[in-house]
């Protein structure tokens, strides 16, 4: 991961605030380039949903974020949790962009296109002022580290892709196991982002605040952009005349997984309403919740079928119903789910990131709270962390709200929630 | 069983059960003591502990009524019962968790008229459950605190509860408020260390309490609102158990030091049995050894004892019966002899009138030719001459046989010192010098002064004998009177030759034993029967490379004889 904590100042920098000073891009101050790119594509703007800043009349040399969340440099490209998505999104580009309704947008790739049999697809590369791949990112340098991190090459063998092959200097070309008439959506994957070196930004100066991990705290020391899914914070930001408050799209659906072997919770009646759902949204969640709407990208995944993982089914279920002990929603989703089952023996318990994902290996707990992104480029590769046989009861779609200020460039939405400041939006399919 | 094993169990029996019921009485009055004391600390306890109870009932009780009185004017929470509007009902489902840390209660609940859970702080999402018995169990406990076992998220709560009830907009709600019984208030109840106190109630899982011991039960109210329960009025049990530890440590150490004591005595009483036992049955040993060699040839065995006390007494009664034994047997020889003399004086009658027989034959036949033919006489006589030779040839023979049957001895007065004297003159070893340390005050022995001379020669020669690899040794035959059992006379020859071993000693009087080349093995032997015919005691002290000491004791003749 080169170059990737040079804004950081540790391997784990943040448990409270964090600033992180943004270049301005496109905002003024940085030169255009001198040369278009050699394929030009044609321009695709975000849908209006998208967009949550539209740029402010003033140009911004920086825009400083806050966070509550613990950000540990180590995980990028791939976010753990929500603030390690947006601060990541700002210094990591993927071949391509999905905005939040779906459309493509250039990443790092500045254009692609399918051969006539759809299985082979031809990114091309970036290139800087001069003429060359932007800052050494080479299809060479990309294939091999796609080779060789783990995560991106399980990213791209879940998604189908078979092999990289860099072409020339500035095309890549990549070998579908299936054609596809649409670019592959796992290029807008977090797992194959590199560096986003090439912006004419100075390097981003991280401080941890000394708030305590109030972000209320944050905003009134003038942090430019705080997302969060707490009401009090949300409440105490509209009472803030210099601040909107922005929801964003639905990125998480709070799942009740039932492993098989699992007696379930057969006293929750209507667990699988509509009514039960909103109910949960409306009483049991401290946050902007909804009852979960399909659709569900874990219904009838495509090509999932026998490359997921063997686990061994249990064969003993205990009495209890876990839960990421950092997510206040799945805790009230799991109480609640305790609550209605009133089952003896039925209890609910937390459990640490690790802990959770190898009790889910499993699958030995009575259910597991889970929360999984409401899209998914690479469906078969979040199923491959469940039990196999399990049952999946959709609860809640939750969000969050972002808390912008008002003299913002230009911010839009990722298909995974994440804010992505400054897009740009040249390029896209030849 | 032996005599030794005997007094060992006797000792142990002895020390054993005193030093026992000293350890029990020990153990049992302190455990009495403190036991009793206990008890007081237990009763005072309890007390403080229902004090405390009230107390935090009470306490409890307020915090309610406060909560009661200020619900009654919280208008939020009014809209909230009335309305169904989302944030009207967040805060509504929220307001029991944030009062419930706002006055630090552990467990809290608003119910509806009808038992519906209208807001529950311990366990927020549980609401619209109707939980009825709760508040009615409390409503008949008249103001006393009950212990509540609710249910939680993550298992159950068990808390000291109480009821209040509040009316808003018409409705009545009932507000169930307690603190954590398990940990913070019990931890909070008793202060002595030695005593602590525990829930006990229905359908709990086991707890290790081996260690202590229940002192006493405050029997409380009790409702089990965990899912599959009755939901029925039962009764939990606050135990105050005390841990025993001084009770304990204090009977370990008195163990330990009973043991301690029990070993050094017992080790005490085995030494003490041991050295009893030695002194006792090593004399009698001894004793046996000395009786079990007793025949009549050896009546030399000593039983002489400086011992005051019953063994010395048997040793003493041993030697006079080994003194009786001594005259006896001398008797008995001197009776053996005449009887021999008798025979031999018959055989000598026989051999003699044998011899006898053709000499007066002869004579009587030289008598007859005289009175009838003297002119023949000296024919006759020449004839009849062999015959006379014969006879007394044969009369001759006889009397040098008899002659060598058996030496004469006498029985005179005689001085042991000059006898002693002149076998040293006569006796001229250039090898070894011989002393004689001798008492001038002697008296007498009667004695055949041959015999005697015969015994010390034998016995000078056996200790010069024994000196021939060791030059530089020397023999000493010394004399001294003594009074035992009469008047003595003691010679002791003792050299610092090679000594004998006890193998040796044993068949040293035995005829022809030797270990002398060129011995005959009778010398000891006939020193032995000499002594002995003196009616005296031949006694032999010897180890191998230190030397032989021989000790006689002749009795000594009457004040009268005079001495030497």
């Amino acid at each position: 991961m080169p170059q990737s904590t040079n804004w950081l100042s540790g391997p784990t920098a943040a448990l409270g605030m964090m600033v992180m000073a943004v270049g301005s891009y496109g905002c003024g101050h940085s030169p255009p380039p001198e040369t278009a790119p050699p394929a030009p594509s044609p321009t695709t703007a975000e849908p209006a949903a998208c967009v949550v800043s539209r740029g402010g009349p003033a140009a911004r040399d920086t825009v400083s974020i806050a966070v509550a969340e613990r950000v540990d440099s180590a995980h990028a490209p791939i976010p753990s949790n929500d603030a390690e998505r947006l601060l990541f999104r700002q210094r990591f580009d993927s071949p391509i962009r999905l905005d939040c309704e779906g459309g493509t947008h250039p990443g790092f790739a500045t254009s692609w296109s399918p051969d006539s049999s759809g299985r082979v697809w031809t990114l091309v590369l970036r290139e800087d002022s001069s003429g060359s791949v932007a800052d050494g990112l080479t299809p060479e340098r990309v294939a091999d580290e796609w080779r060789s991190r783990e995560a991106s090459a399980r990213a791209l063998q879940w998604a189908g892709i078979d092999s990289v092959v860099p072409l020339d200097h500035h095309r890549l070309a990549l070998l579908l196991a299936h054609p596809q008439k649409s670019v592959p959506e796992v290029l807008a994957d977090p797992a194959l982002a590199m560096p986003a070196q090439e912006r004419p930004a100075e390097p981003p100066v991280v401080t941890v605040s000394k708030s305590g991990g109030d972000l209320r705290d944050a905003l009134d020391r003038g942090a430019d952009i705080v997302q969060s899914g707490d009401p009090a914070l949300v409440e105490y930001a509209r009472s803030r005349a210099d601040r909107e408050t922005v929801p964003l799209p639905w990125d998480k659906t709070y799942v009740l997984l039932l492993p098989a072997g699992s007696p379930g919770l057969d006293s929750l009646t209507g667990a699988d309403s509509a009514g039960f759902r909103s109910g949960l949204a409306r009483d049991a969640v401290h946050g902007d919740a909804r009852g979960a709407e399909p659709p569900f990208w874990w219904v009838n995944p495509a090509g999932c079928a026998g490359s997921a993982p063997t686990n061994r089914p249990a064969s003993q279920s205990s009495g209890v119903v876990v839960y990421s002990r950092d997510d206040r929603i799945a805790r009230d989703l799991a109480d609640r789910i305790v609550a209605l089952a009133a089952l003896p023996g039925v209890t609910s318990r937390g459990l640490s990131a690790a802990d959770l994902l190898s009790s889910l290996q499993v699958g030995r707990e009575r259910g597991y709270i889970l929360a999984v992104p409401r899209r998914a480029v690479v469906p078969c590769r979040e199923m491959a962390l469940w039990p196999p046989g399990a049952t999946v009861l959709p609860l809640v779609d939750t969000r969050l709200t972002a808390i912008l200020d008002r003299d913002l460039p230009r911010i839009t939405v990722d298909w995974d929630g994440a804010l992505r400041i400054g897009s740009d939006t040249e390029g896209g399919p030849q | 069983m032996s005599f030794r094993t005997r007094l060992f169990v006797a000792f142990s029996v002895a020390v054993l059960i005193p030093l026992g019921l000293l350890g029990f009485g020990v153990r049992r009055e302190m455990e009495r003591r403190l036991t009793a004391q206990y008890q007081r600390r237990v009763s005072d306890a309890v007390q403080a502990v229902q004090e405390d109870l009230a107390r935090e009932g009470q306490s409890i009780g307020g915090r309610l009524t406060a909560l009661a009185a200020d619900l009654e004017q919280d208008n939020r929470f009014r809209l909230a019962t009335s309305r169904t509007e989302a944030t009207d009902r967040r805060y509504l489902l929220d307001y029991a968790g944030t009062a419930m840390r706002l006055t630090g209660l552990s467990f809290l609940q608003v119910q509806d008229s009808s038992g519906r859970i209208v807001s529950s702080g311990h366990f927020r999402n549980e609401y619209d459950r109707m939980e009825p018995a709760l508040p009615a169990l409390l409503e008949t406990a008249a103001g006393s605190p009950v212990l509540v076992r609710a249910r939680t998220a993550e298992g159950s709560l068990v808390a000291l509860a109480r009821l209040d009830s509040l009316r808003v907009a018409g409705a009545r709600f009932r507000i169930v408020g307690g603190v954590e019984a398990e940990h913070r208030l019990l931890g909070r109840l008793v202060r002595d260390p030695e005593l602590t106190i525990s829930l006990v109630y229905p359908g709990q899982a086991g707890r290790n309490t081996s260690e202590r011991r229940t002192a006493v039960a405050i029997p409380l109210l009790y409702l089990d609102l965990m899912p599959g329960a009755a939901s029925r009025a039962d009764t939990a049990r606050l135990v105050l158990s005390q841990w025993p530890g001084t009770l304990v440590a204090l009977r370990r150490s008195i163990d330990a030091w009973f043991l301690v004591a029990l070993a050094v005595t017992v080790g005490l009483a085995l030494l003490g049995a041991g050295w009893l036992a030695a002194r006792i049955s090593r004399p009698l040993l001894e004793l046996s050894s000395k009786t079990a060699a007793i025949d009549l040839d050896r009546l030399d065995q000593d039983f002489s004892s400086e011992r005051d006390d019953e063994i010395g007494s048997l040793s003493r009664l041993l030697g006079a019966m080994m003194e009786r034994l001594r005259v006896g047997t001398a008797r008995l020889r001197e009776a053996e002899r005449r009887v021999a003399m008798g025979d031999l004086a018959r055989q000598v009658n026989h051999d003699v009138k044998n011899g006898l027989v053709p000499i007066r034959n002869v004579l009587r036949h030289l008598a007859r030719e005289a009175e009838q033919r003297p002119e023949s006489l000296a024919t006759v006589f020449a004839e009849r001459k062999a015959t006379l030779d014969s006879s007394v040839e044969y009369l001759e023979t006889l009397a040098r046989n008899y002659a060598r049957l058996s030496p004469a001895t006498s029985r005179e007065p005689c001085d042991v010192n000059a006898v002693v004297r002149e076998v040293v003159q006569h006796i001229h070893s250039p090898a070894a010098p011989v002393r004689a340390t001798l008492d001038p005050a002697l008296p007498r022995v009667r004695s055949d002064r041959l015999v005697l001379r015969r015994i010390l020669e034998n016995l000078v020669g056996n200790a010069l004998d024994s000196l021939a690899a060791r030059p530089e040794g020397g023999v000493v035959v010394s004399t001294e009177s003594l009074i035992r059992d009469g008047a003595q006379v003691r010679v002791v020859v003792a050299d610092t030759g090679a000594g004998m071993s006890r193998a040796e000693l044993d068949r040293a009087f035995e005829d022809f034993y030797t270990t002398k080349e060129g011995g005959t093995g009778l010398g000891l032997s006939i020193v032995r029967r000499l002594v002995l015919d003196l009616g005296g005691v031949l006694r032999v002290d010897t180890e191998p490379g230190t030397g032989t000491r021989v000790t006689i004791e002749l009795p000594a003749m009457s004040d009268g004889a005079g001495t030497s």
